[in-house]
């Protein structure tokens, strides 16, 4: 008796349920703190920053291509960016993936001195000491780390610090896959 | 012990709740009188443990006892006691301990007050059961969700000083805004549970609208309360003068009570005329959905908002559950039951009547909440179709709510002025155009002294808040619960209109010695100084407030760091009045004697809460009055 | 009808004139308007880092870098869409506090007049029936 009566009373459970489907799937797959970056797929963004190290020049988009590379947003007051100096470091010295940085809104001898002491993973670092250049990357927080391919274009953002997992499920594929491509 | 006591009186609790639910359900199946008589005592038996579940957890927090994983994570020896005891519902697990008793105290209520309605009408004795029954299962699973994931009382792995209660909730809003607003989420499951009931045993008549609308009534009485109560906490709290900012979680508590509004109208419709019965079960069904639904949306995780517990999906998929359960049996009872009510017995109603009106302003607040629901959940439904992310926030709902709550003004009016059944065009007109014709000269007058402006969506709220409260003039006498409520409604509509047009805001860099305007009032930094609560350390400013140069009030706005949590708050002062408040923050200090301050001159800004107020009085009026009067209404 | 005249003459009473001094102001303007207008697209710029707020009530650093940009972009006449664009560019349309209506917003637009042309011809054919 599938009669237009019995179709128009299904039309509220079945908008129920996938109501109740959206539900369930937001709740174990959104990650609504996280926000994606509005520039994958884009060019790195034009922009120059004077080098943390005076005598080097300075740091613009034109450094960020010819490989494939990481570009890391940090800071000396951010907690979570002194958790992932160790893997930083083993990402420049096993996995040889070269690091370009930003240093955010800092003080740009505290910077100095801190690499000096705890060792230095990047090949150039810029110092963005208004934060503005951290605007036109749509950073909002520190730590967060872009993957740049050879041609300069940003191809992920990841937000947060860096460990062996995220490195070994996330990054490092990544860099794999579009390293490959020459 | 008290953990040991409290664990045992939630189990027998779960235990009573199964017989008042599943006993009798049976016993209705096979028509056996001794399970339905089960229900009865068994709801005061689950109302007797969980409120020595309750009474022992207060006590818990009283003592400061850490041993309870719970009390150790919002409570610490130096909190006031004032907190220490209302910290019970500071977070998850203690809310729903909260829902689960407040459920109770509604379900015994129910039991006692449908007696005398039992015995003047005998063939509600089955329903009144059923109710219990249906109640009971609602209970049962929440009981479930209690035990098996949020349990209270379970103890701390480690010995433990306490983390304290979250600053932000260290208010006396707290102390009251909660236990309101869940009263009235909770009390529509009695409405719901009688028209389930109801349309269980068939017996969907006036008897039934006549409960259903008094129990609906006092829950929206409660809800109007907790959101009122809410929106002059967050005011008071967060620093910066806003009254409601369409955060997901306002919008859950909003859309029962829209919802809840179009109820108590339909079912007047009911009561009276013994008609739209089938939409007015249907929004009791809704009605309470919203309820669950709301207590998911919180506590799940999928909304971003200031508000939100913490969490966990495994809690967040058992709500979520519960939800789609309930309400799909919910919704199936009605499919199969509602066919055999819905031959229309009431006399026919032209265009231009009350029952006209009456739909039209149930149907209109019932797409002011899916648009808001839709709205709310709008960002998660992209998300899930990976078609970006985007916000739908304040300027949205602003913007699509305001020509929406027009037209339901407009409605008001006509409603509270037009006849049953059917009225001329011509008589209509007579009746009116003298109130048109005022409402909307004093609109404009009244904007053009007061604020020099004339901006076309002030004058068109003010116009139908005046036309409001003209349309009431008559019915004082026999409606005046309807009467004040809407007079409350419109004096909301004022309130927010005045307040956003006149209000004004600077932020000053200033240190003492400056001073600062807004509006006709001087505002002069005298001086700063350290200050130190039980809980937290602070810094105290004075400004002395002054008037063409009368001395008005001195203020005293805070910095404190509450020392347990490392949170940094800032406390406002607020100089209340009835016809504008001065409410003044501290920012950031600038340097060793600059700070940053902002300074709000919002005039008519209680007038949203005294119309709150005022709702609320209207709508216990109407649950008092007596019932010969309503159902012999002349107008 | 006294009633509604007393209240209207209260009001008019305690109603004041406005006087305007802003020395201290850390956003000045020359021009009202353009202070309106900073004022007001501060109020749909969301804090992205804050739990729903816009950038106007936020004081986290973010949102005070972000509300020093808008206000140089405003002090440089530049329109109200090209601060927006410029501000979408960098962190995604989650930054407008106010959807913009474009294809995946449609729907989000049109729901409340979808919503009230459906309940009027569910009223319409309910009367329509009875007759």
């Amino acid at each position: 008796m599938l009669s237009k009566q019995t179709l128009k009373l299904t039309i509220p459970f079945i908008l129920l349920f996938t109501l109740f489907i959206l539900l369930a799937w937001e709740l174990f797959y959104s990650k609504p703190s996280e926000l994606p970056s509005a520039l994958i797929g884009e060019e790195v963004p034009a922009f120059k920053l004077p080098d943390l190290y005076p005598s080097q020049p300075p740091l613009t988009q034109k450094t960020l291509t010819g490989q494939i590379m990481l570009l890391n947003v940090w800071a000396t007051w951010c907690y979570a960016c002194s958790l992932e100096h160790g893997m930083l470091m083993k990402i420049k010295n096993e996995y040889h993936v070269p690091i370009y940085s930003i240093d955010y809104k800092d003080n740009s001898q505290d910077a100095l001195n801190w690499l000096q002491e705890n060792g230095n993973p990047y090949e150039q670092t810029g110092a963005d000491t208004k934060g503005d250049v951290a605007i036109d990357f749509g950073v909002y927080g520190t730590p967060e780390t872009f993957v740049i391919n050879a041609k300069g274009k940003i191809i992920y953002r990841h937000i947060g610090a860096i460990d062996q997992k995220v490195w070994d499920e996330v990054l490092y594929p990544l860099i794999r896959q579009h390293g490959e491509k020459k | 012990m008290i953990r040991l006591f409290g664990e045992i009186s939630l189990l027998l609790a779960l235990l009573f709740s199964i017989t008042q639910s599943i006993l009798p359900l049976w016993g209705f199946w096979r028509h056996n009188k001794y399970a339905l008589a089960f229900a009865r005592p068994s709801a005061w038996g689950q109302f007797i443990f969980t409120l020595i579940a309750y009474v022992l957890m207060t006590i818990a927090f009283g003592i400061s006892d850490f041993s309870i994983a719970y009390v150790a994570a919002n409570s610490h020896p130096s909190l006031p006691l004032m907190y220490r005891l209302t910290a019970v519902w500071g977070a998850h697990e203690g809310s729903i301990l909260l829902w689960i008793f407040i459920l109770n105290i509604w379900t015994v209520a129910f039991s006692f007050i449908s007696r005398k309605s039992t015995a003047q009408h005998p063939t509600m004795q089955d329903t009144r059961t059923l109710t219990l029954a249906v109640l009971g299962i609602i209970s049962l699973c929440f009981l479930c969700f209690l035990l098996l994931t949020s349990n209270p009382f379970l103890a701390t792995s480690e010995p433990q000083m306490g983390r304290d209660l979250n600053p932000l909730l260290q208010d006396p809003g707290f102390v009251i805004h909660p236990p309101m607003l869940y009263t009235g989420y909770v009390g529509f499951s009695v409405a719901f549970a009688i028209t389930l009931a109801a349309l269980i045993t068939g017996k969907l008549d006036s008897a039934w609208a006549h409960i259903t609308r008094r129990f609906a009534l006092a829950a929206w009485c409660f809800l109007t309360l907790g959101i009122t109560l809410g929106s002059w906490w967050a005011y008071r709290v967060l620093g910066w003068g806003g009254f409601w900012f369409w955060d997901p979680v306002e919008n859950a508590s909003l859309l029962p009570w829209l919802s809840g509004t179009a109820l108590i109208h339909v079912l007047i419709l009911c009561e009276k005329r013994d008609a739209a019965k089938g939409w007015a079960a249907l929004l009791a069904i809704i009605c309470f959905a919203l309820s669950l639904l709301g207590t998911f949306l919180v506590r799940s995780g999928v909304l971003v908002s200031a508000h939100t517990f913490a969490n966990d999906p495994a809690r967040g998929l058992f709500l979520l559950i519960l939800l789609a359960i309930v309400t799909t049996a919910a919704l199936a009872v009605y499919v199969a039951r509602i066919p055999q009510f819905t031959v229309i017995k009431a006399p026919a109603f032209s265009w231009l009547s009350r029952e006209m009106a009456l739909l039209l302003n149930s149907a209109l607040l019932f797409v002011a909440m899916t648009t808001i629901l839709f709205g709310t959940l709008y960002p998660l439904i992209l998300d899930a179709l990976h078609l970006g992310t985007i916000s739908v926030g304040a300027p949205y709902f602003n913007m699509v709510m305001m020509p929406l709550v027009m037209i339901v003004m407009a409605c008001m009016g006509l409603g509270a002025l037009l006849h049953w059944q059917q009225q001329s065009v011509k008589q209509l007109w007579r009746q009116t155009w003298k109130k048109l014709l005022i409402s909307i000269v004093s609109a404009i007058a009244i904007l053009w002294g007061v604020t020099g402006s004339l901006d076309i969506t002030a004058i068109i709220s003010m116009s139908l808040s005046f036309w409001i409260l003209l349309s009431v003039k008559n019915s004082i006498r026999f409606y005046p619960g309807m009467s004040l409520a809407h007079i409350g409604f419109a004096v909301l509509v004022i309130g927010i209109m005045l307040s956003s047009v006149l209000n004004q805001e600077r932020e000053v860099r200033i240190q003492p010695g400056d001073h600062a305007f807004i509006g006709p009032y001087q505002f002069n930094f005298l001086n700063t100084k350290g200050v130190n609560g039980s809980n937290y350390r602070g810094i105290q400013a004075e400004f002395e407030v002054t008037k063409n140069r009368h001395h008005i009030i001195n203020m005293y706005p805070e910095k404190r760091i509450y020392t347990v949590r490392e949170m940094v708050m800032s406390k406002v002062d607020i100089h209340p009045g009835i016809f504008r408040d001065l409410y003044i923050a501290l920012g950031e200090p600038l340097d060793d004697t600059h700070w940053s301050v902002r300074i709000y001159y919002k005039p008519f800004v209680r007038w949203i809460w005294f119309g709150g107020m005022i709702m609320i009085l209207g709508g216990l009026l109407a649950i008092l009055q007596r019932k010969e009067l309503f159902q012999r209404g002349k107008i | 009808m006294k009633l509604l005249f007393w209240c209207i003459s209260l009001i008019l009473l305690v109603s004041t004139v406005n006087v305007y001094a802003d020395n201290q102001d850390p956003y000045p303007f020359t021009s009202s308007v353009e202070a309106d207008r900073f004022h007001a697209l501060t109020r749909e710029i969301r804090c992205v880092v804050c739990q729903n707020q816009n950038i106007a009530d936020s004081n986290a650093p973010l949102a005070n870098d972000l509300r020093d940009k808008v206000y140089q972009m405003v002090l440089a006449q530049q329109s109200n869409n090209e601060i927006k664009d410029y501000l979408v560019k960098r962190y995604g349309e989650f930054i407008l506090l106010q959807p913009r209506f474009n294809k995946s917003t449609i729907a989000l637009w049109l729901f409340p007049f979808v919503g009230i042309v459906t309940i009027f011809s569910i009223l319409l054919r309910f009367m329509y029936r009875r007759r």
